[in-house]
């Protein structure tokens, strides 16, 4: 089957062109079938393809496959052979990681969607979307180059501008006067500056390197090719393409506006793979950075700095969705950290857990939502718990699982972080990090006391209506509840099992990526007992998160406000999401428009009038000759004769 | 040089003796009848006498090599320049009749008279394109030219159509008056009407009364091409005659004028460019802009597509400034996408137009045309393809007969006609996209058309037309590779 893997990002595209062509005469039943469907088909592919790449031998699992060439570019290396790009696509430990999490995720949420959308308009048209965006992220993961991932990259983009958009006619935000369709286009704009970036970083590979191919460059740098500076600058440039895709400072700004779409396009899309594609990207990318440590430390601060930034947004977000948003970039800040600071693997791993637990949120936030026709403030809800009880149960293990409490998926990846930052020395990292392990705790269990615990706040009317959703809304639950338990289990830290290395996803992913600083400082020095009190230490940050949360939000009530008050600037600092976006809006949006607007007073005024002008003289020249067309045959023969006498003179002077 | 080889005059002969048989049987026969009687009817007899012809040059088209067949004492002269471009009027001929019946059967003009005359002016045009002798010339060319005057007022209940058909019998008169003076004046100074004879003529001396005659030839077939100032008759004439016929002439007749001026000016006078360079030059500039000028402001369909054949007149004297080999390659390329276009936008003309003889004013008026792509798709569609390859938009025939034009200017070095030409272009678009925007983006006003039904005989030209003009847009190097031995012998 490896060498079907090809066929993995195709499948879906049988049910984008089935529901397209189709979708709007077929019965909702089939719709979902043929939507769900592909994506089983191409899971059950990718498992198999998998295996056999498991069967190998640990350095020789790497498969590639051509559909031929795409691109025959000539000579572009200065002397060089010449340049050909192609359709290619690649498995390898990583990528089977990614094709895993996004048809297996991906999967369930679609299941789920079948359920979630049932009553909403254009079901169809969200079927061929979804199954077009997991094409393109199948593409993006699956890439042998640089060219093709960027294929998928754009595509992606693609569908999450029109998912977030898909209720193009109703408003979003409040505050800022947003309607679906405009955060649709925010964030398609904020990605394009990301995307700029990565297209020059490409240009900066292929000039130097003559090959887009991750295998070539790699090899590439490791024989010395290309010079540092220049791999700082790709290493940067392709981080900022990150940035966009990956919603990190100070492109973020796009991912709480994505909130716009349905609730499974926020799990699937905004929270378990999209938005990990940066992540994905930079760790594909790992032997080039290791060569540029000045572009990891980039990375590592603004992973950390996002983590920490963004989850203070998260405590005062009221709209649950929201919450959710925030914690996925601060979850994503921590995944870029733990790749600044090399500990690749552990990125990797949490990545993969956080689509199991961040999906299940999402999933859970949908439940409630669809449960209560569409209420999404928290402060309007409570005691959900008895009306939602599947709900309530998955949910709370997906927020134990996000807060890293032992023995949920969350701990152990999280703790790997932590501990990658720690070893190889970058303890202000580590500070960060572990204090944004704290806040996630916090934000966490404040969104679950206020939607399951307390009175109901909102219109009693609508409690009474509270329903528990559909099946094919809680077994997805279910089925991502397990996963976020158990995901974890297999990257347990040799320190936890007295020094037996069963540590499998490590060694799985070890020949997919560099080996960088943070191997070799994790076997010095630091011993077993160092690692298991920073574990110990972060379990205890994060249960005096939950304390906390508890405390503020069920013990003591009114103690929230009493505290918003005492630190009021903090609170309307944090409300107000740091007025990031009015700050992008005085300083990038209004210059814009204004020389916009010059510009097209410019062409409108000067270049049209000149254009008009010269039409003008034209058009009267011609009704001026229009005269000479009188219909009178002798005035006609007149002219006839005019001109032979003119052809004649011609002849004559010759 | 046999007395008489059959298969070099049997085009022209079977195209007489069939014009004459369709006449004979007139009398007898419905013109077009319906079903088994449209199968035994003047329309179909001719049909058949265009296709016969058609096979008949190309049995001369496989036979023809490098060096031309001359026969009837010289008279004749068949080349592959000659059989390409009869072929191409064969194939106007052909569609023109095919899409005739049910239109002259809408217009109250059944007249059976009107098939015969088609095939005798096929009949001119073809002995004007396969010869090299300007008496044969003369004569084809007066062939044609009275068969056409009939043709004009065939719609005789109709003003306009009288009007057209004596107007330009009087100024067609008049003008055959200075290509046969011109013709005395050139058999005076050389002794011979060859123009072999001609050409060797001009390398001795230089001869005042040879270029007056040459003057006054190119008078004549200027006034049969449409080039300005000799162009006035066209749009009075073409608005007039029943739009069927506007595109027979438009096309064909244009075709058969300047391929003999090539064969004068490219051929007999080759070697004497300096002669006549200058005058054709500015006979260009003026013919492209005086014509797109005036079309800008006009506001009847036909009248607009007059002018617009004046203008491509104009495009092609361009390429007949050129280097002989690019140009005459480029004007036979620039021809065969032009006749497509013309009869297709001719064709839905006459479809679209409320019926000539329903009366006078508001018919054809660009304004009736306003919401056509709506109420008919795909007349407006085919119109589209043909204006947007009269503006010489790709990926249509128009845009690279443009493109070849251009091109052997640039390389000929005729910076002023390759800027100038491009002006034009730049001018014409507007009023052909003015036309498309009318059908497509304007709501029907009260004066709204109301197309004739989509006839077999009109679908059959318009594919045909639609698919000729994006070939010879999209694959150019096919039909080019026809043109190899096209160009080689004129004279």
């Amino acid at each position: 089957m490896l060498t079907l893997i090809w066929l993995i990002p195709i499948l879906p595209l049988a049910g984008v062109a089935i529901n397209g062509l189709l979708g709007r005469r077929l019965p909702k039943a089939a719709v979902g079938l043929i939507g769900c469907g592909v994506i089983l088909a191409s899971l059950l592919l990718s498992v198999g393809a998998v295996v056999e790449l498991a069967k190998l031998p640990a350095d020789a699992r790497h498969f590639e496959t051509s559909l031929g060439t795409w691109m025959p570019l000539g000579e572009l290396a200065p002397g060089g052979a010449g340049v050909t790009i192609d359709w290619g696509f690649a498995l390898d430990p990583l990528s089977a990681v990614m094709i895993l999490v996004v048809t297996g995720v991906g999967f369930l949420i679609h299941v789920y969607s079948v359920g979630y959308m049932e009553h909403e308009e254009g079901f169809a048209r969200f079927f061929v979307y979804i199954n077009l965006f997991m094409s393109m992220m199948l593409t993006l993961v699956l890439g042998s180059n640089l060219l093709v991932t960027f294929v998928g990259w754009e595509g992606v983009g693609l569908c999450s501008y029109l998912l977030i958009g898909f209720f193009y006619d109703r408003p979003f935000d409040e505050r800022t006067g947003l309607s679906c369709a405009d955060a649709g286009r925010k964030a398609f704009l904020v990605n394009r500056i990301g995307d700029f970036a990565f297209v020059i970083g490409m240009l900066y590979l292929i000039t130097t390197f003559g090959t887009l191919e991750y295998r070539g460059v790699a090899e590439a740098i490791e024989a010395g090719a290309g010079g540092h500076a220049l791999l700082v600058a790709v290493g940067i440039l392709l981080f900022i393409g990150a940035c966009g895709k990956s919603a990190q400072i100070p492109l973020y700004v796009w991912l709480p506006d994505a909130m716009a779409g349905p609730t499974p396009v926020s799990a699937l899309i905004h929270a378990a793979t999209m938005v990990t594609a940066g992540v994905y990207m930079v760790t594909r990318m790992s032997t080039l950075y290791v060569h540029a440590p000045e572009a990891m430390a980039v990375i590592g601060l603004v992973g950390a700095a996002t983590a920490i930034f963004a989850a203070t947004m998260g405590i005062t977000a009221t709209d649950i969705k929201k919450v959710l948003a925030y914690s996925t970039v601060s979850q994503l800040g921590y995944m870029f950290a733990a790749a600044g600071v090399g500990a690749w693997t552990a990125a990797i791993f949490h990545l993969m857990t956080h689509a199991f637990f961040k999906a299940l949120l999402f999933l859970g936030a949908g439940s409630v939502i669809h449960g209560q026709h569409g209420e999404q403030d928290i402060t309007r809800m409570g005691e959900l718990r008895v009306k939602l009880p599947v709900t309530f149960a998955t949910f709370v293990t997906g927020a134990l699982a996000i807060a890293g409490i032992f023995p949920l998926a969350g701990f152990f990846s999280k703790d790997e972080i932590l501990w990658g930052a720690f070893s190889s020395g970058h303890r202000v990292i580590w500070l960060m990090l572990a204090l944004a392990a704290g806040l996630t705790a916090f934000y966490m269990f404040r969104l679950t006391f206020l939607v399951f615990y307390g009175r109901y706040r909102g219109d009693y009317h609508a409690f009474e209506h509270a329903h528990e959703s559909p099946k094919s809304m809680t077994v997805p639950l279910m089925v991502l509840a397990a996963l976020s338990v158990i995901g974890g289990w297999i990257g347990v830290p040799a320190a936890l099992t007295r020094g037996a290395d069963v540590n499998l996803f490590h060694h799985w992913l070890a020949p997919a990526v560099a080996s960088g600083a943070h191997e070799a400082a994790e076997g010095a020095a630091h011993g077993a007992g160092t690692e298991l009190s920073l574990m110990a230490l972060a379990l205890a940050v994060a249960l005096v998160g939950i304390g906390a949360a508890w405390v503020i939000y069920r013990r003591r009530r009114g103690l929230a406000d009493s505290i918003a008050a005492a630190f009021r600037p903090v609170y309307i600092l944090w409300r107000n999401l740091y007025w990031v976006d009015e700050l992008y809006e005085a300083a990038v949006i209004r210059p814009f428009y204004a020389v916009s607007r010059f510009s097209a007073g410019f062409d409108k005024w000067v270049i049209d009038g000149l254009v008009n002008l010269s039409a003008i003289l034209t058009d009267i020249v011609g009704q001026l000759l229009k005269l000479f067309q009188t219909g009178y045959v002798r005035n006609y023969a007149l002219l006839f004769l005019m001109g032979v006498v003119v052809v004649l003179l011609f002849l004559a002077t010759v | 040089m046999a007395e008489l080889d059959l298969a070099l005059v049997l085009p022209v002969a079977i195209l007489s003796a069939w014009g004459l048989l369709v006449l004979l049987m007139t009398p007898f026969l419905r013109e077009t009848g319906r079903g088994m009687q449209a199968l035994v009817s003047p329309w179909s007899a001719s049909l058949l006498g265009v296709a016969f012809a058609g096979w008949a040059c190309l049995r001369q088209w496989a036979a023809a090599g490098p060096i031309a067949g001359k026969t009837a004492y010289g008279m004749v002269h068949v080349d592959r320049f000659g059989v390409y471009l009869s072929l191409l009027v064969l194939t106007v001929g052909f569609m023109t009749l095919l899409l005739s019946a049910r239109f002259l059967e809408r217009e109250e003009a059944e007249h059976g008279e009107f098939y015969g005359l088609t095939l005798f002016a096929l009949a001119g045009m073809v002995l004007m394109l396969e010869t090299t002798n300007l008496m044969m010339v003369l004569i084809g060319l007066e062939i044609f030219s009275v068969t056409l005057y009939v043709l004009c007022g065939v719609t005789r209940g109709r003003a306009r159509s009288v009007e057209a058909a004596l107007k330009y019998f009087l100024l067609g008169a008049f003008s055959s008056g200075f290509l046969v003076y011109g013709l005395a004046l050139v058999y005076g100074s050389v002794g011979s009407l060859e123009l072999a004879e001609i050409a060797k003529s001009t390398t001795v001396e230089h001869s005042p009364m040879l270029a007056l005659g040459l003057g006054l030839v190119i008078v004549g077939l200027a006034f049969k091409i449409a080039i300005v100032p000799f162009h006035q008759w066209v749009p009075d004439v073409y608005t007039g005659a029943p739009t069927n016929v506007t595109g027979f002439m438009a096309a064909a007749t244009k075709t058969a004028a300047l391929a003999a001026l090539i064969r004068v000016l490219a051929g007999a006078f080759g070697q004497k460019t300096e002669l006549w360079v200058p005058l054709v030059t500015w006979l260009a500039v003026a013919t492209m802009t005086v014509a797109n000028l005036i079309a800008l402001a006009q506001t009847n369909i036909k009248r607009l597509l007059a002018f617009s054949s004046i203008a491509h007149a104009g495009y092609l004297l361009i390429a007949l400034v050129c280097l002989p080999d690019l140009g005459v390659r480029a004007i036979v390329y620039y021809l065969t996408a032009y006749a497509f276009m013309t009869v297709g936008a001719f064709a839905v003309a006459a479809a679209v137009g409320s019926g000539d003889a329903s009366g006078e004013r508001g018919y054809d008026f660009v304004s009736s045309w306003a919401g056509l792509g709506h109420r008919r798709p795909w007349l407006a569609a085919a119109m589209t393809v043909f204006l947007l390859s009269m503006a010489g938009i790709p990926p249509t025939g128009g845009f690279f007969g443009k493109y070849l034009i251009f091109q052997a200017a640039v390389e000929s070095k005729q910076w002023m006609l390759a800027i100038v030409g491009s002006l034009n272009a730049v001018i014409a678009a507007y009023y052909y996209l003015g036309v498309i925007l009318t059908m497509w983006f304007k709501e029907a006003g009260d004066d709204a058309a109301e197309p004739s039904r989509m006839t077999p005989g009109l679908a059959v030209v318009l594919t045909i037309a639609v698919a000729a003009v994006v070939y010879l847009g999209v694959a150019p190097g096919r039909v080019l590779a026809l043109f190899n031995g096209v160009t080689s012998s004129l004279i």
